[in-house]
């Protein structure tokens, strides 16, 4: 009986199989990994629409693979690993076109005070303006919950690099933020 | 910052430092107050992302297109989930809503000027995305309908609008959407306007970040001398400096100018141009190894110098201390010799930084 504690395998297995319990195998994948995936692409392509769209490509993507024979050691890599690519093939393909914002869409914090909320929207906005190497690493870490060796699975970066640009990457925020904070 | 304690302090607010840990913690704010700043800061990083990541929610209609698609490429079986219609329920419901959209286009009058409509873009899936409510919740925005405006291409004015939680499901998007991404804005205070400004300049391509260094070495295979250097260094990337440099080196040579007359040189004088390299690794104390090469020309040959060191963060300066080889290729009598003088190197510089050289 499938439900949310079974594991990634298991899950997978049902898939390969291809009963009828296929579609809530799926489902459950989704529901445990889409959004993860979600929040990366839309921080890396600032763009929701486009982050949903590397969703949708990704899971795709997954279930060729399943069709395909592919085996998955780590699925939640993989699945990071392939929304990564599909990524950088977008900046590539200069598919990430930005637009001045007309609306103001603010992020709700009703319950954080306004000083802490411009703290807040601080450092996100000072994430977007980092470096894409501290960025990206920073996203997967703080954004996708990975750990080091997760983020050197999905980037191919080593495991020194990966410790060191996240640390630049926080101390860059911080340096940012000290001021504001003794003001 | 010190890594172990930058790892302390992420540990012990992801909830994951021991008691002995925390304690550790407690008594590095006691020691240092500045220490403080840097937790609350960290906490302020890790607030502001959780908050952020929270904020966005994948649209449900996003699990709907991956499932007709996949049932498109044979990917997984048909469960009959009711989001997937068959073939002949699509064919049955699209001939109903035909007929249905035909008698309600009888009985009323179209409110929309149709004569002035040319041509109207909704070939591909929304154009530009408004929020209804653009002050809400995360989980607010995700659920509230979300409203396409319909364009007229020739006047690019707005002639009407499609609410989307209203288009039929059965109609896949595209795999790969055309629509233009809309950025999230939000207001920010005066003073992190100017903060973020800032920030913005330190991490563009116009930011240029120079460093001034005095160098000796105190120790070399001639015995302890004043060795001294001065050099400037202008950052190409986190990892590539190049350089100018002027060196007095000991380095005694003796020139026969000719065949009575003879100089004795204790001292060279001499220019050099140089690269660092910084490679990205992580070492404790922030520290950052380097390696260098400096290539010049003095009154009386070629000089070469690699080095190889270590640099260190103190007090907003850069402490260095390194191990080198200083090499001159000269002629003597009329043929090219070389002489050598490995020595231990220490620097002391200063980074600063500005846009718009």
């Amino acid at each position: 009986m499938l439900d949310h504690t079974s594991s990634d395998r298991d899950l997978l297995d049902v898939l390969r199989r291809q009963d009828r319990e296929a579609e809530s195998a799926f489902r459950i994948l989704y529901e445990r990994h889409a959004n993860r995936i979600y929040v990366y692409a839309s921080k890396i392509l600032r763009s929701e629409s486009l982050g949903a769209d590397v969703v949708h490509d990704t899971l795709l993507k997954l279930l060729l693979s399943i069709r395909e024979g592919g085996e998955f050691e780590n699925l939640p890599a993989f699945l990071l690993r392939t929304a990564r690519n599909m990524c950088l093939n977008m900046k590539k393909r200069d598919q990430v076109v930005f637009v001045e914002p007309s609306t103001v869409d603010p992020v709700d914090h009703a319950h954080v005070e306004i000083e802490q909320r411009d703290l807040h929207e601080h450092v996100i906005r000072a994430i977007d303006l980092l470096p894409s190497e501290f960025r990206e690493a920073l996203i997967l870490q703080l954004y996708a919950g990975l750990s080091y060796a997760e983020i050197c699975d999905v980037t191919g970066e080593s495991l020194p690099v990966v410790r060191n640009r996240i640390s630049r990457a926080k101390q860059r925020l911080r340096n940012s933020l000290l001021p504001l904070i003794t003001e | 910052m010190h890594t172990e304690l930058e790892d302390l302090i992420e540990r012990y607010l992801n909830g994951q430092a021991s008691p002995a840990e925390a304690a550790e913690l407690m008594q590095a704010l006691r020691a240092d107050p500045s220490l403080a700043s840097t937790l609350e800061a960290t906490s302020v990083i890790h607030e502001a992302a959780k908050n952020d990541a929270a904020s966005y929610r994948l649209a449900s209609t996003t699990y709907e297109r991956i499932l007709v698609e996949a049932d498109t490429l044979r990917v997984m079986p048909s469960a009959n989930t009711g989001i997937i219609p068959s073939a002949t329920t699509s064919v049955a419901l699209l001939l109903v809503g035909s007929v249905l959209s035909t008698a309600l286009a009888l009985i009323h009058e179209p409110t929309t000027p149709t004569e002035h409509v040319k041509r109207v873009v909704i070939d591909e899936p929304p154009a530009l995305v408004l929020h209804t409510n653009e002050v809400g919740s995360a989980e607010h925005r995700a659920n509230t309908p979300l409203v396409v405006p319909v364009m007229d291409a020739d006047e690019g004015s707005i002639v009407g609008s499609i609410d989307e939680t209203d288009t039929p499901e059965l109609l896949p998007a595209p795999l790969r959407s055309t629509s233009v991404p809309v950025e999230r804005t939000s207001m920010i205070s005066g003073s992190h306007q100017e903060a973020l400004a800032s920030f913005a300049e330190q991490q563009q391509p116009s930011h240029h970040s120079i460093a001034l260094r005095a160098a000796s070495r105190p120790v070399t295979s001639y015995g302890s001398a004043t060795n001294l250097m001065v050099e400037i260094g202008y950052d190409l990337s986190d990892q590539h400096q190049v350089g100018v440099s002027l060196h007095q080196d000991m380095f005694p040579v003796t020139e026969h100018v000719s065949a009575t007359e003879v100089i004795q040189h204790s001292t060279i004088t001499w220019l050099g141009a140089q690269y660092r390299f910084r490679p990205d690794v992580d070492l404790p104390f922030d520290a950052q190894p380097f390696g260098q090469l400096s290539v010049g020309g003095s009154a009386l040959g070629v000089m070469t110098q690699p080095t190889l060191g270590v640099m260190i963060p103190f007090a907003g300066l850069q402490l260095g201390i390194g191990a080198d080889v200083l090499m001159m290729a000269y002629q003597y009598q009329g043929n090219w010799s070389l002489a050598a003088s490995p020595g231990l190197r220490c620097e002391i510089g200063y980074q600063f930084s500005f846009t718009n050289l």
